[in-house]
């Protein structure tokens, strides 16, 4: 599969001019159309069983009241939760692996997610009684982790090995003193600390979605402005300041988007780890081209937390798995295939 | 377009790159920077192109300092191909040169006719037409060079800076590459080439620069400047320089050291 636009249509007027990719179009529809129907899947079947008649009218409100309480207050804002949180995460992948050049970073490897988790710890061990909104306390550890991060590496990502080893070095401090914290705490918080801290959307809803999903729009309408200068980043830092790309400012946006899409993808489920690695790749070798795509990772994202949060709750109800359990391994797989499945392996 | 250099001083660090050079180059005229290894051309190079801090000096285009344009600005006005650009994986020839369109496009308009014809038009100048459907990796090191010139040449700027353009050409294509070089200057650009090979320069330089230790010891046409001393001074050997039959361009070619390996006692 090449990267070639040839046989892209051209769009002109006499504002305008485009051309429309029509393979990462007919890819979009195709995985919104997918992620329609796992969502659909979600509403409908879990440990109560629902027609898709039934999920209709109770979205409508007509059906049963239990029905619709169980739809529109559990199932509908707790698969919107997992979605928001995928798409945060596969689009923060996707712009730190732009970043530092490297397939292999994401914010689990960087210890982002790390320090999102530190916060919620601390406020659960110590100060039990602020724990109400946990998701804005996760997204400040994040933040602080990243801060770390920045500091240490001083230049941004004119070293991308740099930013990765540092990284990877602040990731294991982290968790090893999570992990203290862990040995050393009382049974039922670390119970509790150990859920989230494998990722799940048990009990997530409207109150974290809402405002995260605000900021995932607003992060993926902020990309989309700076997804023709990533496009050329990855000629390396010469050839795009050759050609007109503001290097400095675009690493620095870039940096920025990272940090916020990250601090959102764990504040919502928990660190949910390997979806932000897996999605871009899983994308590109979607579309067979080797482009980082900003909203085809959030949408694989999305799609991956969606499917996983679903399955985590029906494959061995009335057990719950944590989605971040259910994406991890089956992520790893469709990685795995995709990696070693011989079609798009180039020509 | 004029290109003045004025003082100019690059430092990496404690060393200094380029060390108070001035030069003026015109437009219509080949420019070649030549000199040994680590001598500061390519360092200069990359000084005159805007994309490279200066310690002290400037240049300027025409009329304009060249650190005060913004990058969009400059990357319409100067093209500069670097020693070795990294292509990332699957990207194919066409998409390649394409990029070199970048600062005319704008948010709006993305893909133009003058875009497409561009395109197009540094593609076959720089003989790459044939494998525009190819991925760029597939190719040779001189198949290579000549789609990264393409991409310099869809650039369309009056100032065109190539560091070692052909560095992995055969005869044929150097000859054509710095052909094309030559033929873009004589149509009124400012064209730049840093090479190593002293003969291909002296022959098809209109103005050779040669440099060393970071300054500029020798500057004019290739037959006023390129003496057996000059030489000596630019690369420590001694030389023969003949006259090529055609158009008396000199030839350099190193004399041969008569003391076998081992007895050297000098």
């Amino acid at each position: 599969m090449s990267d070639s636009f040839v046989t892209d249509p051209v769009v002109r007027t006499r504002f305008c001019s485009f051309r429309l990719p029509r393979r990462a179009m007919e890819l979009n529809l195709a995985l919104m159309a997918v992620m329609g129907g796992v969502l659909l899947c979600s509403l409908a079947l879990g440990e109560t069983r629902l027609a898709p008649g039934e999920v209709w009218a109770a979205l409508t409100g007509a059906g049963e009241v239990g029905h619709g309480l169980l739809v529109n207050a559990i199932r509908l804002p707790r698969s919107c939760a997992a979605l928001t949180a995928g798409a945060a995460l596969g689009l923060a992948g996707a712009l730190l692996q732009t970043l530092t050049r490297n397939r292999l970073a994401s914010p689990e490897v960087l210890g982002v997610n790390d320090g999102g988790l530190m916060a919620v710890m601390i406020v659960v061990l110590f100060l039990p009684s602020a724990s109400s909104a946990l998701w804005m306390v996760s997204a400040g550890g994040a933040y602080l982790a990243f801060l770390l991060l920045m500091v240490f590496s001083r230049d941004i990502g004119a070293h991308g090995h740099r930013f990765l080893v540092i990284g990877i070095g602040l990731s294991q401090l982290l968790r090893a003193v999570n992990e203290l914290m862990l040995s050393a705490g009382q049974l039922q918080h670390v119970t509790a600390v150990y859920v989230w801290s494998v990722g799940s959307f048990v009990g997530r809803g409207y109150a974290e979605a809402l405002p995260v999903s605000a900021g995932v729009l607003f992060c993926l309408g902020w990309s989309w402005r700076l997804q023709r200068d990533i496009d050329l980043f990855s000629y390396g830092e010469a050839t795009a300041a050759g050609v007109g790309v503001r290097t400095t400012s675009v690493k620095i946006q870039t940096v920025l988007l990272a940090a916020v899409s990250a601090g959102l993808g764990i504040s919502v489920g928990g660190p949910l780890a390997f979806v932000a690695l897996a999605a871009p790749v899983a994308y590109a070798r979607l579309l067979g081209s080797p482009r980082l795509s900003l909203l085809g990772a959030a949408l694989c994202g999305g799609g991956m937390t969606l499917t996983g949060d679903w399955v985590g709750r029906i494959l061995l109800a009335p057990i719950e798995l944590p989605a971040g359990l259910v994406c991890r391994t089956l992520g790893g797989l469709f990685l795995l295939w995709l990696l070693v499945h011989p079609k798009g392996r180039g020509r | 377009m004029n290109i003045s250099v004025r003082n100019l001083e690059i430092h990496y660090g404690a060393l200094r790159a380029v060390a108070d050079v001035s030069l003026e180059i015109a437009p219509g005229k080949l420019t070649i920077l030549v000199g040994p290894n680590g001598c500061g051309k390519s360092t200069l190079l990359r000084g005159i192109s805007g994309r490279q801090a200066l310690s002290r000096g400037e240049v300027r285009l025409e009329d304009t300092d060249v650190a005060a344009l913004s990058a969009r600005e400059r990357a319409r006005k100067v093209a500069l191909l670097p020693q070795s650009p990294v292509t990332p994986e699957g990207v194919s020839v066409r998409t390649l040169v394409e990029i070199g369109r970048h600062p005319h496009q704008g948010f709006f308009q993305r893909w133009t006719p003058r875009d497409e014809h561009a395109v197009a038009e540094a593609m076959r100048r720089a003989e790459v037409s044939e494998l525009a459907d190819r991925r760029v990796e597939t190719l040779s090191g001189g198949q290579r060079q000549r789609c990264w010139l393409a991409m310099a040449l869809a650039q369309e700027t009056p100032v065109l800076l190539l560091d070692e353009p052909t560095s992995m050409l055969d005869l044929g294509h150097q000859a054509e590459a710095l052909d094309l070089a030559r033929r873009l200057a004589l149509a009124g650009k400012t064209v730049v080439v840093v090479l190593h090979d002293l003969i291909a320069a002296a022959r098809y330089a209109d103005v050779l620069v040669a440099m060393r230790d970071g300054r500029v010891v020798a500057e004019g046409a290739p037959r006023d400047v390129v003496t057996s001393d000059l030489i000596r001074e630019l690369y420590d050997t001694d030389a023969v320089i003949l006259s090529a039959p055609d158009d008396g361009a000199p030839i350099v070619i190193s004399s041969k050291t008569p003391t076998p390996e081992g007895s050297d006692d000098d």
